[in-house]
């Protein structure tokens, strides 16, 4: 029925589309483990996406970008966290702040840089790899690869080390974390700045090994798909893998069929796809994520102190 | 009359008991203001704009912005609206970040019923059932399938944005314009109302009114009550007999018809028509969770920030085409004053802090 190279094409979309999803998600398992929330995922990786972009137009280096860029998320992350640990603030106001200013800032600079709202200019991208399958090529980002590494070390921490037993006690009981002699404040502070620093490596890698450019729309809510992705996997890095496939997979086949209904014989009625029926298919996406969050929400279990401010007695 | 100098008298009264209440309020609004102006300066210094310039432009913004009040009063209509949507759920402990697509809905269904019956109200009632609708499938998503309402919401505004756009492109198009949908006929349309001094809106009385329903549902009434306590502590709530997930239900449903109102007001008093880009819809939802935020969580106190938030944004496209600066500075100084304003506890850190310092 559909040939091979369709697969293989589908599969490389999946696994692109998957990787700022995974980085994000496994980033935000780290935070909401300890207890906080972080909305702000999807600025965070407008943020970084924006400095990628000025880092390599400027130096034509885009490992100096990625390494600039997560440092950006690290310090959004570790703001973020600052003013939800030790000042205590609601975690979904502060989130939404910095999804706001981190808009502004990103058409300023794209303004002033460049005096257009639109996008920057093309950049340097780091080189794909390609694997033959058959007839077709398989293309895999290298930062794919890290990504799944990530989460594979975030899953080590969280369920194999003392390190992991201290976070997670900081999100399901603080008082008690506490009087275990763990420091909830700094702990909170510190993964929330991991959670930033994978979310700038996501929002670094949507300019330098995929798009090439940025454009304020670029992260198109993927820092929210990545939260909907924390809840589906049950806040554990491995599943978190599984779902950032599968939420990659959905928006890899709303892209692939949005070109597919181009190239094929559509009866008449079926003609509006072409045009203004594409918008249904970027809707796709984001009803299929939410579709799945819907069937399998009712079976996970959250941190108990998630997005719980912690005051000490 | 003799019943209405006793109302103003006892609202007075409860005004001077709280004031300490109000002014700390009052305090930490202005200085979230204050300090926002003053690290987007620094931004747009950081930059590279001369440092002169963001002071021109903040004059440019603040003399203009405020200078049209009929202009601004409509401006800030759909926004009192969105902030409402946010601020009503909030009460009762939930996040509505959905307004965005539930104004979306609600624009597009007064449209359809204005073109079709060209009767204002019932494509007033028509937007808001739009939204409560919307409004209502967060809640049930929420309280029966424990779905966070914040990425449920996000997922549906995406969705929607470009469902809207597909809806409008198709089947709402003017034939003779491709970029806009056919306008809402004459009888439909909200008046304007000619005071002299002022050409005032009529979407704004509806806002104002609904703020004031609100304010009387939550503070005066049982179910107010109960939906404020269940959201200030669910378990109390609970134990008080007040049955907490219909009254998330009530809630929400009461938050998408504000935003859904917002999409008809926009529609039937302001825009009239819509675009295929959506430009003229875009935005009002976000922009309505930092207006309730402003707004101290206060229906009063929203129509108050709605009217400060709009003279921003429509003193950010005077900065545009006097000083040639994106309008955008506007939505930078307004994310910024969210940031800060969730920061109450800041000041009691810093005095705890310093009291231990002194020790």
């Amino acid at each position: 029925m559909i040939p091979v190279e369709d697969i293989v094409t589908l599969l490389s979309l999946s696994l692109t589309s998957m990787t700022p999803l995974l980085l994000a998600s496994a980033g935000e398992i780290l935070t909401e483990k300890s207890g906080v929330v972080n909305i702000g995922l999807e600025g965070i990786m407008i943020l970084s996406a924006l400095t990628s972009a000025i880092i390599t137009h400027y130096t034509s280096n885009p490992y100096l970008a990625l390494l600039i860029s997560s440092t950006i998320g690290l310090a959004t992350g570790l703001l973020m966290g600052y003013l939800s640990s030790y000042l205590h603030s609601n975690q979904i106001v502060v989130g939404t702040g910095i999804n706001m200013l981190a808009l502004g800032v990103a058409t300023l600079a794209l303004y002033r840089l460049w005096g257009e709202y639109g996008g920057s200019p093309s950049v340097e991208k780091l080189a794909d790899l390609q694997l033959p399958i058959g007839n077709a090529i398989l293309t895999l980002k290298p930062i794919s690869i890290v990504a799944v590494v990530l989460a594979v070390a975030s899953w080590y921490l969280l369920e194999k080390t003392t390190w992991g037993l201290r976070i997670r006690a900081c999100g399901e009981n603080p008082h008690s974390a506490e009087a275990m002699g763990v420091n909830v404040y700094r702990t909170r502070l510190l993964l929330t700045g991991v959670g930033g620093f994978y979310t700038g490596l996501a929002g670094s890698f949507l300019v330098v090994n995929w798009v090439g450019f940025f454009s304020r729309e670029m992260t198109s809510g993927r820092g929210f798909v990545a939260l909907a992705n924390v809840s589906f996997s049950n806040w554990n890095p491995l599943t978190a893998i599984v779902g950032a496939f599968l939420f990659g997979f959905f928006e890899a086949f709303a892209t692939w069929l949005s070109l597919k209904v181009q190239q094929l014989m559509l009866p008449e009625y079926l003609t509006f796809l072409r045009t203004s029926g594409q918008s249904l298919f970027k809707a796709l996406p984001y009803l299929a994520t939410l579709i799945t969050v819907v069937v399998i929400m009712k079976k996970v279990k959250m941190p108990k102190a998630l997005g719980k401010p912690y005051i000490k007695e | 009359m003799s019943g209405k100098p006793g109302i103003l008298e006892k609202l007075f009264e409860n005004i001077a008991s709280r004031r300490r209440e109000y002014g700390l309020a009052l305090l930490e609004v202005s200085l979230s203001i204050l300090l926002s102006l003053i690290i987007t300066a620094f931004i747009m210094i950081l930059m590279g704009y001369s440092s002169d310039l963001s002071l021109v432009a903040y004059s440019v913004m603040f003399s203009k912005g405020f200078d049209n009040a009929s202009y601004l009063l409509s401006r800030a209509s759909p926004l009192i609206f969105t902030a409402l949507a946010f601020l009503y759920p909030s009460l009762t402990g939930l996040f509505n970040i959905g307004g965005e697509g539930q104004l979306y809905v609600g624009a597009i269904a007064s449209l359809i019923i204005a073109l079709y019956t060209g009767n204002s109200l019932l494509a007033l009632i028509a937007g808001g059932l739009a939204g409560a609708a919307l409004g209502m499938l967060l809640a049930v998503l929420r309280v029966y399938r424990n779905v966070n309402e914040v990425v449920a919401a996000i997922m549906i505004n995406w969705a929607l944005f470009n469902i809207s756009m597909f809806a409008i492109a198709t089947y709402l198009t003017d034939p003779s314009i491709p970029h806009l949908t056919r306008q809402v006929p004459d009888t439909a349309k909200l008046p304007l109302m000619d005071l002299g001094f002022l050409r005032l809106n009529t979407s704004f009385l509806v806002a104002l009114a609904a703020a004031i329903a609100g304010a009387f549902l939550f503070y005066r009434t049982r179910l107010g009550f109960a939906m404020r306590v269940s959201g200030l502590n669910p378990l109390a709530s609970m134990i008080a007999g007040f049955e907490n997930r219909k009254l998330m239900l009530a809630s929400f449903a009461l938050g998408g018809t504000m935003a859904g109102l917002g999409g008809s007001v926009l529609v039937l008093g302001i825009v009239h028509r819509l675009d295929t880009m959506m430009m003229s819809l875009y935005g009002y939802g976000f922009l309505g969770i930092g207006a309730s935020l402003l707004g101290r969580n206060n229906p009063i106190g929203v129509v108050v920030s709605s009217i400060f938030l709009s003279g921003l944004l429509i003193g950010g496209q005077w900065i545009e085409t006097r000083l040639g600066l994106p309008h955008q500075v506007a939505d930078l100084i307004i994310g910024i004053i969210v940031i800060s304003l969730a920061i109450p506890f800041a000041y009691h850190y810093m005095k705890a802090v310093l009291k231990v310092r002194r020790k």
